[in-house]
């Protein structure tokens, strides 16, 4: 298999295109780790969120790429389990007017379906209301324990 | 018309940087089904039927590797040849992937860069006119589903025989 950062990498590539490039390799190797159930799945849709929250931003709502960057910005932050980004996501993008409806509805039906899941997972802090708090600090050790450089994660 | 394997990431440059080494997958994939290049690929666009020669560098690759998934074999040295077929015929080039919610494996841009195509590929090991048929069907019905583009096609490649159905929408 090839890495990244391969001399093969083409030097000459645009700054979108090398975006292009990036993202792509980001989500076949998420999606590897996906198939193959392993935990850096998480990391590896952290990595394809910040590519595509970048694409987001260099791209028109209105265009194919915006799009597909758009939705794949929220995809990326439900699947690394950052649903508070996820929101904070749909939220700034709806206020563009030029996202189509057919996107604001998909991105919509993303966060609906993952807010069901977890509500599904945890019904006893759902039915408590607690369930944003609680998931949100769990996210964030996650995110301290993940920045850590030691080989084992520190006991709390 | 003549697609030439060794061509294609020339073709797409962003598949330089890709984790996949599709063109040493289609080289496997061709060889596996005991085709030697040059080798006649039947080409059923839309209504259209017509032929295509497929080249590649058999000198890379004289016997089978061992400790490969077939099926991704199948599936990536598809990837390969729809991909050839689309710059050899038209000219366009990758955008990016999709992630699989979108119901794509690629975004296609034009030689213009004005329009935007969703693409979604199959392959299929050990064919039949109707198996491939019906594997057209349903990835014209998955591609259909897509929000990346308003242009979308289905590509299914076969590799007994070598075929290749397309399917514009």
């Amino acid at each position: 298999m090839k890495q990244i950062g391969d001399s093969t990498m083409p030097p000459e590539l645009p700054p979108a295109e090398a975006l292009n490039a990036l993202v792509s390799i980001a989500i076949m190797r998420a999606e590897m780790l996906e198939d193959a159930h392993e935990p850096a799945q998480v990391g590896a849709w952290r990595e394809v969120l910040q590519l595509e929250t970048r694409l987001a931003e260099i791209t028109s709502a209105a265009s194919p790429p915006g799009g597909v960057a758009r939705a794949g910005a929220v995809d990326a932050a439900l699947k690394s389990r950052q649903f508070e980004r996820a929101s904070r996501l749909r939220q700034e993008y709806f206020e563009d007017a030029q996202l189509p409806k057919a996107r604001r509805e998909e991105i919509s039906s993303m966060i609906k379906n993952y807010a069901l899941a977890r509500e599904r997972q945890f019904p006893a802090l759902a039915a408590k209301g607690a369930l944003d708090a609680v998931l949100s600090q769990v996210s964030n050790w996650r995110a301290q324990m993940s920045e850590g450089r030691g080989i084992f994660p520190v006991a709390a | 018309m003549n697609l030439d394997i060794e061509q294609l990431e020339t073709q797409h440059p962003l598949l330089v940087a890709t984790p996949i080494r599709y063109v040493e997958m289609a080289r496997i994939a061709l060889l596996r089904a005991k085709h030697a290049s040059p080798t006649k690929a039947a080409v059923r666009c839309d209504d259209l039927s017509s032929a295509v020669t497929l080249t590649w560098d058999t000198s890379a690759m004289k016997t089978l590797p061992q400790a490969v998934d077939q099926i991704r074999v199948t599936e990536d040295a598809a990837e390969a040849i729809a991909l050839a077929f689309v710059h050899t015929h038209a000219a366009w080039r990758i955008d990016r992937r999709c992630r699989r919610g979108e119901y794509a494996d690629w975004l296609l841009r034009s030689p213009n860069g004005k329009r935007y195509a969703a693409l979604e590929i199959s392959g299929i090991a050990d064919e039949s006119a109707s198996l491939m048929q019906t594997r057209l069907e349903e990835k014209s019905r998955q591609v259909g589903r897509s929000l990346a583009a308003p242009e979308k096609l289905a590509i299914v490649v076969g590799f007994a025989g070598v075929s290749i159905f397309v399917r514009t929408l």
